[in-house]
């Protein structure tokens, strides 16, 4: 697939780029699990001896947070994060409750180095700089293919053994992990079965190509004004409120991209139920007592456009009925089209009152319920 | 609504103001209040409803106060 990229020409970044890069994509996850990710990815650059091979091995930021983000579950790393806070004050992982993304970096750890021996694709300027609002560096299409991505053979990947962890003494996962959580890829979609330790690797870089190819524009796609397709990726927001219901779609929210080239997370609105349901107890008999106090006023304006258009259509059926002087049915017209205008200056505050504000209050009312009462969380 | 506002404002006041002109040049040319206060009273009895609701009016009064 020809994908859509800013620069002609292939990017040369370091790593403060790249965690940079990665910081802003990981936003997602707690700022704890945040940290311990991009201090997984900085050990990496830290043990790396060429630091642009393990660029290029690593292909772009995005790409990873793609892995991290497939193996990360919000919602389970919500009560884990809660309770090592209350536990341990903050401190390492308990050894039983190692992250799947924190598994998931450390075997991209562990298999780097076979990775390293193949040839990997130069590292497309798009994926650096879905964040950045320009630069003033010049785009151009340039065409990659995600398949192209570093290949990867894992039988001879051979997926790291269960007791494998991130290497330094600050990675949460220091010790040996269950062997259960082992099992599961790297990236893989969770719920998925962990099946033996070489297919899912294949299955879960195969996703992720998925996952980049769809995500990328094609040229065709450029000129047009039609929004880009939202694509399902694996991008969520962690809700602040602590609902639960968004947790479940982690790995499943759904992105686009802007005309700016930047994410824009899809949302749909949620309703707090305690708060719409109070909300509508007290808001029914308020804006049925508004209505009626407005009724009053309109029904009056009613009476009066009808009597006034009636009686100015009298007086000018008179007018060509009755005068035989010029100059009485002069003054008779003059009387009529004034009475006649003010009938109709009746008549639209009827219309006003029943259309504007009548209708006015309810869909305030109704408006009001929705910022107060719903709630914005990705989409999925 | 704002739109209609002003549109109907503007018809109104195009209305009054032809309205006003037409009762302003026809008493110029010589229209009679009276001439027109009779045709009106012969057609639509004017006089009769304005006796009738003046006699409502003080029975109404009698009644309730």
């Amino acid at each position: 697939m020809i994908v859509y990229i800013l620069q002609s020409e292939v990017n040369v970044i370091n790593k403060q780029k790249f965690l940079a890069e990665l910081g802003k994509l990981l936003t997602f996850m707690y700022e704890e699990d945040r940290q311990t990710a991009l201090a997984m990815y900085s050990r990496m650059f830290d043990q790396a001896e060429d630091e642009q091979a393990l660029l290029s091995l690593l292909v772009s930021p995005t790409r990873q947070a793609v892995v991290v983000a497939r193996a990360y579950n919000a919602k389970e790393r919500r009560l884990q994060v809660h309770a090592q806070f209350r536990d341990q004050d903050g401190g390492d992982y308990p050894q039983d409750e190692i992250p799947d993304f924190v598994l998931a970096i450390d075997k991209i750890q562990q298999s780097l180095p076979l990775r390293g021996e193949e040839a990997a694709p130069a590292v497309p300027a798009e994926q650096f700089c879905l964040f950045e609002s320009g630069n003033g560096e010049e785009a151009g299409p340039v065409s990659e293919k995600p398949g192209e991505a570093p290949a990867e053979n894992p039988a001879e990947d051979a997926a790291p053994s269960d007791e494998e962890v991130p290497a330094e003494g600050e990675a949460p996962a220091e010790d040996a992990a269950p062997a259960e959580e082992t099992e599961e890829a790297p990236g893989s979609t969770r719920g998925e079965d962990a099946g033996s330790e070489e297919a899912p690797p294949v299955q879960a870089e195969d996703e992720v190509d998925s996952f980049l190819a769809e995500f990328s524009i094609e040229d065709s796609e450029l000129g047009s004004d039609e929004a880009p397709q939202a694509e399902e990726g694996i991008v969520l927001m962690p809700d602040e409120d602590g609902e639960e219901a968004w947790a479940a779609q982690a790995a499943a929210a759904v992105v686009e991209i802007d005309e700016g080239g930047e994410l824009v997370f899809q949302s749909v609105r949620k309703p707090r139920v305690f708060l719409l349901i109070l909300y509508i107890i007290l808001a029914v008999p308020v804006t049925l007592a508004g209505v009626l106090l407005l009724l009053v006023p309109t029904l009056l304006a009613l009476a009066l456009a009808i009597g006034v258009i009636t009686s100015g259509s009298a007086v000018l059926i008179a007018s060509f009925s009755g005068f035989a002087v010029f100059a009485d049915i002069l003054v008779m017209l003059g009387t009529a089209m004034v009475i006649l205008a003010l009938g109709l200056l009746f008549m639209w505050i009827f219309i006003w009152l029943i259309g504007g504000a009548i209708v006015g209050l309810v869909r305030g009312v109704i408006s009001l319920g929705g910022r107060w009462c719903y709630k914005e969380v990705p989409a999925v | 609504m704002k739109k209609g506002w002003k549109i109907v404002i503007a018809i109104v006041l195009v209305a009054l103001l032809l309205g006003a002109v037409c009762v302003g040049v026809g008493f110029l040319t010589g229209a009679d209040m009276a001439r027109i206060y009779s045709v009106l009273d012969d057609r639509y009895s004017i006089t009769a409803y304005y006796e009738y609701a003046i006699q409502v009016a003080e029975v109404l009064k009698a009644e309730l106060f």
